[in-house]
């Protein structure tokens, strides 16, 4: 739009990150963002365990307070009577997703880890693993391969139409989508933020007139990182919702 | 300014869509609260309603990749 | 809303996503094989009707 001026818009380019050391792609921002919510998430949740008392301190009140949310809202309200055994896997996703989205609204931060669309994937990839793994062990391989591919009563020549799409969602679509809608949301919103941002920023440096404007853009900025905000924790339920309900599904005695 | 116009249709082809979900969980929810023993009836309804306006919206996203 | 709704709700987004990407695939290749230009219209409305109609045996028929 503003090309006669120069004003270079945010695109994909912005989500590249050259190595911190070395030439090695492990050794990127994205990756030791990744390793630091680990850290912070362990330490955290051993620290407010480990001095467990009647009378909870404010740490152990927030880290038990979470904990019950996943377990009760997420595991017991989805899942059912054998809820218990997904809760540690569950817990682990939510708060880990929670802590990297938000990573996109520190300060001195500012990128979402999972606006890389490989984090998101490596996610899918243990949800995808667990959920067929649990199923195929209740229900026995060729009893759940029969219930995801054959819908009873229907006449059989509509099975050759019917199955490939069964088969696809189940094992390509589903797992796909799952993580797309974690990557695309925080892959956009921090595109948004870098757009309003930016633009303030550009608009800063030019003429009288958008000068006077630039304050609009970087209002919209501050109030869309509040928005922002509450995505990424929204996006974090979501996943996590997701597993809790393929899981459910996989278990279920009919589908 | 470097793209295509298909996805712009895109984006215009979502609001409709947008729109009629809201309104069919908008009119189930509000069946489902006034009277919860009908969500028997509601539920299919409000999934046939769901099917049908989300399949315009992502048909609208997979045209807006497939037409040149 | 109960979760069987919420699981009923992402599932036919996937039901409906799959049948359009299969079978539009499917027609797009036999464009490509063949020449032609109007399978994969064809491919996206079997998609789109068969997708339809898995949702109805799913989720609708009682």
């Amino acid at each position: 739009m503003l090309a006669s001026g120069g004003f270079i818009s945010p695109g994909s380019g912005d989500f590249v990150f050259k190595p911190v050391f070395g030439t090695s792609i492990l050794f990127t921002k994205p990756v030791f963002q990744a390793v630091l919510a680990a850290i912070l998430v362990a330490v955290f949740f051993l620290i407010s365990s480990k001095k467990a008392a009647v009378v909870p301190s404010r740490a152990q009140f927030f880290g038990e307070s979470v904990y019950s949310f996943v377990k009760k809202d997420l595991g017991e309200d989805i899942i059912g009577h054998e809820f218990m055994k997904f809760v540690p896997f569950l817990f682990t996703l939510f708060t880990f997703i929670i802590v990297n989205n938000i990573f996109g609204i520190v300060p001195f931060m500012q990128f979402p880890t999972m606006s890389r669309f490989g984090f998101p994937v490596a996610l899918m990839i243990f949800t995808y693993v667990i959920y067929h793994y649990v199923g195929i062990r209740k229900h026995g391989l060729g009893k759940y391969l029969k219930d995801i591919a054959f819908v009873p009563g229907v006449p059989k020549w509509i099975y050759v139409i019917l199955t490939p799409l069964e088969i696809a969602t189940y094992f390509i679509i589903r797992p796909f989508t799952l993580a797309i809608r974690l990557f695309a949301n925080m892959f956009a919103g921090h595109l948004l933020l870098l757009v309003f941002i930016m633009g303030g920023d550009y608009m800063l440096h030019n003429s009288m007139v958008l000068k006077i404007m630039s304050p609009l853009s970087f209002g919209f900025g501050i109030g869309l990182t509040f928005f922002e905000f509450f995505i990424e924790c929204l996006q974090a339920y979501i996943f996590t919702l997701l597993t809790a309900l393929y899981i459910a599904g996989a278990i279920a005695d009919e589908h | 300014m470097t793209g295509t116009m298909a996805i712009v249709g895109f984006g215009l082809s979502t609001i409709g869509p947008g729109i009629a979900t809201g309104l069919v969980f908008a009119a189930y929810i509000n069946g489902v609260a006034r009277q919860p023993e009908a969500r028997g009836i509601l539920q299919p309804l409000a999934f046939l309603g769901f099917a049908l306006a989300e399949a315009l919206a992502l048909l609208g996203l997979v045209l807006a990749f497939v037409l040149k | 809303m109960s979760s069987k709704d919420e699981s009923a709700m992402f599932t036919i987004i996937a039901y409906l996503l799959s049948g359009l990407l299969l079978w539009g695939g499917v027609g797009m290749f036999l464009d490509h094989l063949f020449g032609l230009h109007f399978l994969v219209v064809i491919g996206f409305l079997v998609g789109l009707v068969s997708a339809m109609y898995l949702i109805y045996l799913r989720f609708i028929r009682q």
